[in-house]
């Protein structure tokens, strides 16, 4: 922000609403912190607060025009933040603009590329430009892509989504920690989607940090560790999909017993502000949390016990109503579809059966593990499973919740 | 290495001597080329069109060559026609140069912005500068092409005699510089446009009435004044120059006008475009004060060393006109900078700031850093003196000539002069508080700019409307007077003949002139240290929140880390069992 700006941001600090840093383990791949950003006298970002854990693959979803590309522009550098501030992999964006350059890769939305060169042309200019030490790392980022046959392939001829593929292939050459991908599918045909998706489940499988921005929710709620739900430059919601799903339950729950005020619903949503890979501590008491989330630290241990830590963090989250993890399971079966029902009602965690014909739609709480436990359950009362699926449309149902369809 | 060339990068060598070293980075330069230039020379190679825009461009010269050298061969001796041609072919060849080098240039950066490549771009890191001399030197290549192909044609003049072999080569070395400066300009102008079409239009209507300012000024007009000078070199032909350097004769003003000159009217304009260039491409935030600072530092000095230079080369009978003429390309360059400068923000930014922090830059860098303040100070500090120096020489030798000095030569007063000086001077100072004072309370540089040229647009006109209806009604030259807050009221001052209320008028304004702009400076600055504050106060206010959340992160991690403690028994952190 230069000096300039100073006069027109009208920034109230006293004002913003209470942010509570994240208890995490190691340091966050991307740190936002009561980001404001303003053009002209509209604000388009308020205090956005939210972090991506390394490894996360984080869908940042809001309607147009919430301000998702200001904040995904503000974390490339290519925008100076107004107020607060921006860390990718601990480097203030504002401050050292050039480290944050070497350690993100950036793919905007609908990007360019040039047309008169050929694919190794292409991606050996960028390598140039990265200063990349040497060759064989086009090579590998050609594999990695799937590229490699395309090599000699003017960009010109290639088609949408070859040219989207190699747009992250340039974002790849110099190994970024971070991946930044604003509407990455965003007119690629449903093979090219799928072929995306894949290739950002195999980068995170290399260690990269992603952060998605969508419209198209199931998506990424396919692909998306967590996500965070930004509406008129505000985070309303933060955290993984599952999680909010059940606070939001919970407090549907809360409500529909007098607890809580309609109207304060997504307040009190905005207020959770979970962060990704965190599990909340009403899991943990109720034995809900996944083991592998334990065994892979995403559990920091102030959780375990939350009523032994005194400090606002943690203050914050104690009063929350004790929630689970809800989930849709769809079983095609074969056999009688009452029999299951018959094996499954007053089973742990099951809350609601649906039958049709072949299949038992079971709404479930607790952890994945109680699916398995549910599969296992039928399968030694001999009940023939063809295919077990979660419901997908999680997300959808929780943007439809918090969000108010509001523009800026 | 550079991945593009397959060239590994030479290691350093062990003699740090310059010849050494000069050989190092020719070495590093080839083999590691600017990847933005090799990536577009691929693009170019594949470019179908251009052997066929080159052929027709070359079939035409030829054919024009060949229609003036037939023409006139029956009708003139052979050396006539060698300088026709020669002229023709350079002619065409200069116009060519000055249109489509910048049209090319205009292309470079404006379609990288407009097909969405452009933040990719940026995003590798590659240094504005480096972006900048990559376009540049892929739209010279380009146009750099254009003129090797022509060569040939051009050689031919000097076959049917009146020109000599080296004045060809040297007429191709100007044709360069040309397309040196055509690119420059063609991509300072793309650095700031989103649209190609928009660029290169835009590019093509200015570059056209310059050029055929430059060719008429620079060509048949100069070298009149040329011939009278050296004889040798034929009056009225537009392309005098490289004959200039074979047949005059050498000594100071060989120096000062086919060397000093032309490098200071290279040098600074294609210095100024390219740091154009490189603010344009620059962020917002970041620092692109400095570069143009530079050059404004260095190019004031050098005008005003070269105009005192010029006036004492001069004849004593022509520096009072070339005194006010010299005074007058000041008083234009000065009002350009000051435009220039009301583009500048109100303080640096925070990358700025912790950029000076980091590198424990001095108080010379700082000041020559972005800020409004200081630009306004480094113009006056800049321009005064070259007006105070420029009046003084001026005047100085019109009262140290002896009437005897010269044949023909009459005393003249350096009233005139002194009058010009300062109230070109003193407008200069109101310009620059103005510009410091809009720019201040302007959220942009744009309608600071726009409100600068109206306010001078309104002060440079209405007095002179308003003295015109005054003195039709009075039919008294003391109407002339009212005409004094117009700049253009300074050349009233020059001569003895007018009403002292004239004279009076001037030094009177003069004086109002300086105390405006000095007043409106002040309050420039005050607003200025009040943005400033105000902005470091909310830095600090977020910068203090932000900390006191990283301490109560910090405090419970270890109220955790003590709650533990005894429960856990066992230290954490060590190797568990296999």
């Amino acid at each position: 922000m230069s000096a300039e700006q100073a006069p027109e941001l009208g920034v109230s600090f006293a004002s913003q609403a209470s942010y509570e840093p994240p208890v995490s383990l190691g340091p966050p791949a991307l740190r936002v912190r009561h980001l404001w950003h303003r053009f002209g006298h509209f604000d388009v970002l308020r205090d956005v607060c939210f972090e991506v854990p390394q490894g996360e693959i984080f869908g940042f979803i809001g309607p147009n025009g919430a301000g998702k590309t200001t904040t995904i522009r503000i974390m490339a550098t290519l925008l100076e933040p107004m107020a607060g501030r921006v860390e990718v992999d601990g480097i203030d964006v504002t401050v050292d603009p050039e480290a944050v350059r070497r350690v993100i890769g950036y793919m905007p939305d609908h990007a360019g590329v040039y047309e008169r060169v050929t694919v190794r042309e292409y991606l050996e200019f960028f390598a140039d430009a990265f200063r990349v030490p040497s060759a064989t790392v086009v090579d590998a980022v050609l594999e990695l892509t799937d590229l490699g046959p395309l090599s000699d392939k003017l960009v010109a001829t290639m088609s949408k989504g070859q040219k989207q593929r190699l747009q992250l292939a340039r974002i790849l050459l110099h190994d970024p920690k971070v991946l930044i991908l604003d509407e990455p599918a965003s007119d690629l045909d449903p093979r090219a989607r799928i072929e995306m998706r894949n290739l950002l489940l195999e980068l995170r499988s290399l260690g990269k940090t992603i952060l998605l921005s969508s419209h198209i929710l199931t998506e990424l709620s396919d692909v998306c560790t967590s996500v965070g739900i930004l509406e008129r430059g505000r985070i309303l919601v933060c955290g993984p999909i599952g999680e909010i799903g059940a606070r939001l339950e919970a407090q549907r729950a809360a409500q529909a017993i007098g607890h809580a005020p309609p109207a304060a619903q997504a307040e009190l949503v905005r207020g959770a502000q979970l962060q990704p890979g965190q599990v909340h501590p009403a899991q943990l008491q109720s034995g809900q949390a996944h083991p592998a989330q334990l065994q892979s630290g995403q559990v920091h241990p102030a959780q375990l016990h939350p009523g032994a830590v005194a400090g606002a963090p943690l203050q914050a989250q104690a009063p929350q109503p004790s929630i689970a993890v809800r989930r849709r399971v769809k079983l095609k079966i074969l056999g009688q579809p009452e029999y299951v029902a018959s094996l499954l009602r007053g089973g742990p965690g099951v809350v609601d059966i649906e039958l049709s014909y072949g299949m038992a739609v079971v709404t479930i709480d607790g952890p994945e593990a109680r699916i398995a436990d549910m599969v296992a359950h039928l399968v030694r009362n001999n009940v023939g499973i063809l295919g077990v699926e979660q419901e997908r449309n999680e997300l959808e149902r929780i943007f439809l919740e918090v969000t108010r369809g509001e523009m800026q | 290495m550079s991945v593009q060339t397959g060239e590994t990068i030479p290691p350093a060598p062990a003699s740090q001597r310059a010849v050494d070293r000069a050989r190092h980075r020719i070495a590093i330069w080839r083999a590691d080329p600017n990847p933005i230039w090799i990536r577009e020379l691929r693009q170019s190679a594949r470019l179908t069109r251009t052997p066929f825009i080159l052929m027709a461009i070359t079939m035409f010269v030829t054919l024009i060559i060949a229609a003036v050298g037939g023409v006139l061969s029956d009708q003139v001796a052979s050396d006539k026609v060698g300088l026709a041609t020669f002229n023709t072919f350079f002619s065409i060849a200069f116009f060519l140069v000055a249109w489509v080098g910048p049209a090319l240039a205009a292309n470079a950066i404006a379609s990288e912005r407009e097909g969405r490549t452009w933040e990719a771009v940026l995003l590798t890191g590659l240094r504005p500068q480096v972006i900048a001399r990559g376009k540049f030197l892929a739209a010279f290549t380009a146009i750099g092409t254009y003129i090797v192909t022509l060569a040939p044609v051009g050689a031919l003049c000097f076959l049917f005699g009146g020109v000599q072999a080296l004045e060809v080569a040297i007429a191709f070395v100007f044709l360069f510089i040309f397309a040196l400066l055509s690119v420059a300009f063609g991509l300072a102008l793309s650095s700031k446009m989103a649209s190609s079409r928009g660029a290169i239009v835009l590019t093509l209507l200015l570059s056209v009435p310059i050029s055929l300012f430059v060719y008429g000024l620079g060509g048949p007009a100069m070298s009149t004044a040329i011939h009278r000078l050296w004889a040798a070199v034929p009056e009225g032909p537009p392309v005098w120059l490289p004959m200039a350097y074979v047949r005059g004769s050498f000594g100071f003003e060989y120096l000062v006008l086919l060397v000093g000159l032309p490098a200071i009217l290279v040098v600074l304009p294609a210095w100024f475009f390219y740091e154009t260039t490189v603010a344009n491409l620059s962020g917002n935030n970041d620092d692109r004060s400095s570069g143009m600072k530079h050059w404004f530092a260095v190019s004031s000095l050098l005008l005003t060393a070269t105009a005192v230079l010029a006036l004492y080369s001069v004849p004593a009978n022509d520096v009072d006109d070339f005194g006010v003429f010299a005074l007058v390309l000041l008083s234009m360059y000065a009002a350009f900078c000051a435009f220039v400068f009301a583009g500048e923000p109100v303080g640096p930014s925070r990358r700025v700031t912790m950029d000076w922090e980091r590198s424990g830059a001095g108080a010379i860098r700082r000041f020559f850093g972005p800020g409004l303040v200081r630009a306004a100070e480094l113009q006056l500090i800049g321009l005064l003196p070259a007006f105070a120096l420029t009046t003084f020489v001026a005047a100085y030798i019109l009262l140290s000539t002896p009437p005897s000095s010269m044949p023909y030569y009459t005393p003249k007063s350096p009233d005139g002069i002194i009058r010009f000086g300062s109230y070109a001077a003193s407008f200069y100072v109101f310009v620059v508080g103005a510009g410091a004072f809009l720019r201040a309370r302007a959220s942009a540089p744009t309608p600071a700019r726009v409100l600068l040229f109206v306010t001078m647009a309104a002060i440079a006109v209405v007095p002179w409307i308003v003295a015109a209806i005054g003195g039709a009604i009075a039919r008294s030259d003391e109407a002339l007077a009212v005409a004094s807050p117009s700049p253009f009221f300074a050349f009233a001052l020059l001569g003895d003949s007018k009403p002292d209320v004239v004279y009076l008028s001037g030094w009177g304004m003069s004086a109002l002139w300086v105390v405006l702009g000095f007043t409106l400076l002040v309050v420039a600055g005050r607003k200025s240290r009040e943005i400033v504050a105000k902005f470091e106060r909310t830095l600090a206010e977020a910068e203090q929140r932000l900390a006191e959340e990283d301490a109560a992160m910090e405090a419970a991690l270890l109220a955790e880390a003590e709650a533990r403690a005894p429960a856990g028994g066992e230290p954490q952190g060590g190797e568990g069992p296999a």
